[in-house]
């Protein structure tokens, strides 16, 4: 295996300082493995810097030696984006030390944060401000605000908020070069030539290391509504949807679907129990919330329902009465991805499509994946507000997993292709990493493909940032 | 058997509260407010007890200014058969001792047997309200119960109380109150046929001043702080030597 040489190992270690590197193997695992175990690099070094100007110097010196880094932040990234490849050549910078939160302007409805920053700290940092910063995921403790913007993260309120990248007003980026791009600023408008801080929002560091982000910022939420719903078919999902944003206007943040596996799982491996006294087949987790606190909610809910129970949509629904009981309610969606893979696991698709066709897509796509391989079980469920499905291809109990995969070499094809033919997206929010460079050469257009490439090479002449990854 | 189940309108537990400097109580404008945990508890258990059989009609009580009423509905959403409003011109501070005599009368006019409470709000902590109003009604009490079973002729009730010591099993004699502990149950959603139902259940308006009971307070209240939480925010310590230098240096050791 190549090596880095060990002069430029020691000029490196020499810019951070003794306390902000990591070089001994073991302790450089946790970074190169993420955290479903599906990815496992190596690197010889993992540098910690804790300022902007250090992360210049690093990517500098980089540069100049053609060395390839690899920038993470809390290494929660499902299509292994942030991990290193095998070649040893490449060093991991790990943003963890960059965790400030630099400024919050509440009357500008604005946060400036380093990239290292907890997402869930950031949440709390604003609501202490009595201020709310809506990006809201499952790996929230863990994952860091610079690996959702990079990454364009999405999760639970993108229906009201938008995704990461609606979520930024300014950057300020390492360019692979070495130079500082300072685009910290908090304006609303600012129609100057190109908006630059879009090439690095989404695009899983391979143009460049996020060091801070102007964010912004909302009214808290001072009420809140959540339902389990029972629907009457998957067909009634966006027609509840519809019926919610006609009566609600803008008060839906979330509609989350899942579907009767996802319960009978969670029943199985948890202690969450179905709520409901009959076996209902589909399921919508709905929250309405409002900065207001005489919003009445609840009446809107109601008229929805009465709406709804009309038109054959909603069968059944309960609502919290309490914070303890919306958060039980959330803990069923939330906790959905860790207990397939207690069932064993399968074979997962993060599928976007428009809203409308949602059900159709779900339909066709689980009569061809059983035709191909009538033993596994579908399971879906995801925030169909957006037209995300999450959609898992079950691997049966009794199978091995190396059986399994074997067998269902095409399901990938069925689902991607289904997905295209849908004018969907074979990665709604889950982004490229490695693991979808190849859907990603198949299903973008020669144009589109040739414009991200020839990006990549305008920004990134020797191809050290994040290489390998996406394009 | 009816059985009457007192709830209180408090702040949301979720939400902080902020203090009103100038009138020295907790501000409530604007602030999300929701059932007091405890009486949800009591709701939970009192719906139990009319599954099995053993009530005739669950009626929820509850005493404050007009937006009180969606505490009300909340209870009927969660299926209680009617309720009660015990309606103040403005949002009033009462203490334990008017409450139980306002309840007091109402249980008085509806011939309850069985009451139902909460063993406090989770808003002024005072744990008095059930244990004043049985003395008003002359009622048994089993206070901070955890669990709760009526004799088959529903003469008597056999309760758990959580104290201090451990559990203590006490026989009550209809007519009796309850309050109740967290480890009770765990209460139910408000299903959608009872929040459709909800709307058209009875829900009887009284006046306070109706009742002609003095409200005013007997207990003076000083001053109100915040509990400045963040002073006692948790701190890593390394190693027992550390923990040693800490205790020293807040004078503990």
């Amino acid at each position: 295996m190549q090596k880095i040489d060990s002069e430029i190992i020691y000029s490196l270690k020499g810019i951070v300082g003794p306390n902000n590197y990591i070089d001994d193997t073991k302790k450089i695992d946790p970074y190169v493995k993420d955290i479903w175990g599906q990815y496992n690099g190596t690197t010889p070094l993992v540098l910690r810097p804790i300022s902007t100007d250090m992360v210049s110097e690093i990517v500098t010196l980089c540069n100049n030696n053609n060395i390839g880094i690899v920038p993470q932040g809390g290494n929660t990234g499902l299509v292994g984006g942030g991990v290193p490849s095998d070649s040893g050549m490449e060093i991991l910078i790990s943003m963890d030390k960059m965790n400030a939160v630099c400024d919050i302007d509440a009357v500008n409805y604005t946060m400036t944060v380093e990239a290292g920053c907890i997402l869930s700290e950031v949440q709390d940092a604003a609501f202490s401000a009595n201020r709310l910063f809506p990006l809201s995921l499952g790996a929230e403790g863990s994952c860091q605000i610079g690996g959702n913007l990079s990454t364009n993260a999405g999760g639970t309120a993108v229906l009201r908020y938008g995704n990461a990248k609606e979520l930024v007003l300014g950057l300020e980026v390492v360019l692979p070069n070495g130079t500082i791009y300072d685009g910290l600023r908090r304006l609303r408008k600012d129609n100057t030539g190109y908006d630059l801080k879009q090439l690095f929002l989404g695009s899983e560091g391979t143009l460049g290391i996020i060091t801070k982000a102007v964010l912004k910022l909302f009214p808290l939420p001072e009420d809140k509504v959540t339902s389990l719903v029972a629907l009457s078919s998957l067909e009634a999902a966006p027609r509840l949807l519809s019926s919610l944003r006609e009566i609600t206007g803008d008060n839906i943040t979330a509609f989350e679907y899942m579907d009767r596996a996802c319960l009978d799982i969670l029943e199985t491996h948890t202690d969450l129990s179905d709520p409901f006294s009959e076996k209902y087949s589909h399921f919508a987790l709905v929250e309405l919330t409002s900065s207001r606190v005489d919003a009445n909610l609840y009446d809107l809910l109601e008229r929805t329902f009465k709406t709804t129970i009309d038109d054959g949509s909603v069968v059944d629904a309960v609502v919290a009465s309490s914070e303890s009981q919306a958060t039980q309610l959330w803990k069923m969606r939330e906790m959905l991805p860790e207990v397939y893979r207690l069932e064993g696991g399968g074979l997962t698709f993060d599928i976007s499509v428009p809203v409308s066709s949602v059900p159709e897509f779900i339909n066709r796509s689980t009569k061809l994946c059983n035709q191909s391989y009538d033993k596994g079980v579908v399971l879906t469920f995801g925030h169909i507000g957006d037209g995300n499905v999450h959609f898992i291809f079950m691997k049966p109990r009794d199978v091995n997993m190396d059986d399994f995969l074997s067998e269902t070499k095409n399901i990938s094809n069925i689902m991607y292709d289904t997905a295209a033919e849908f004018n969907g997206s074979f990665s709604a929010e889950h982004g490229v990493g490695v693991y979808k460079k190849n859907e990603l050469e198949i299903y973008k257009s020669k144009v589109e493909l040739s414009l991200m490439k020839t990006l990549k090479r305008s920004i990134d002449v020797n191809n050290i940032m994040n290489p390998n990854k996406v394009v | 058997m009816k059985i009457i189940i007192p709830i209180k309108r408090v702040l949301d537990p979720f939400t902080q509260a902020r203090i009103d400097k100038q009138t020295q109580s907790v501000d409530l404008t604007n602030s999300k407010m929701a059932m007091n945990p405890f009486c949800e508890i009591a709701v939970e258990e009192a719906l139990k007890i009319q599954e099995s059989g053993h009530a005739t009609e669950t009626i929820a009580v509850s005493i404050g200014a007009d937006k009180t009423i969606d505490t009300l509905r909340n209870a009927l959403a969660m299926g209680v058969d009617r309720a009660i409003f015990v309606r103040t011109e403005t949002e009033l501070n009462l203490q334990p001792l008017t409450l139980g005599k306002i309840l007091s009368a109402i249980i008085k006019k509806e011939g309850a047997d069985l009451v139902i409470m909460g063993k406090q709000a989770v808003d002024n902590d005072n744990n008095q309200t059930g244990q004043m109003l049985s003395g008003l009604l002359d009622y048994s009490i089993g206070t901070f119960i955890s669990k709760f079973k009526l004799s088959e002729d529903n003469n008597s009730v056999e309760v758990c109380r959580e104290i201090d010591t451990g559990i203590e099993t006490r026989n009550l004699k209809l007519p009796a109150i309850v309050t109740v502990d967290l480890r009770l149950n765990e209460p139910r959603y408000a299903s959608l046929p009872n929040i459709m139902k909800a709307r058209s259940k009875p829900l009887e308006t009284v006046e306070l001043s109706s009742l002609d009971i003095d409200t005013s307070p007997r207990v003076k209240v000083l001053g109100v702080e915040e509990s400045g939480s963040k002073d006692r925010a948790a701190k890593q310590i390394n190693s027992a030597n550390e923990l040693f230098e800490e205790l020293k240096q807040l004078g503990a050791m």
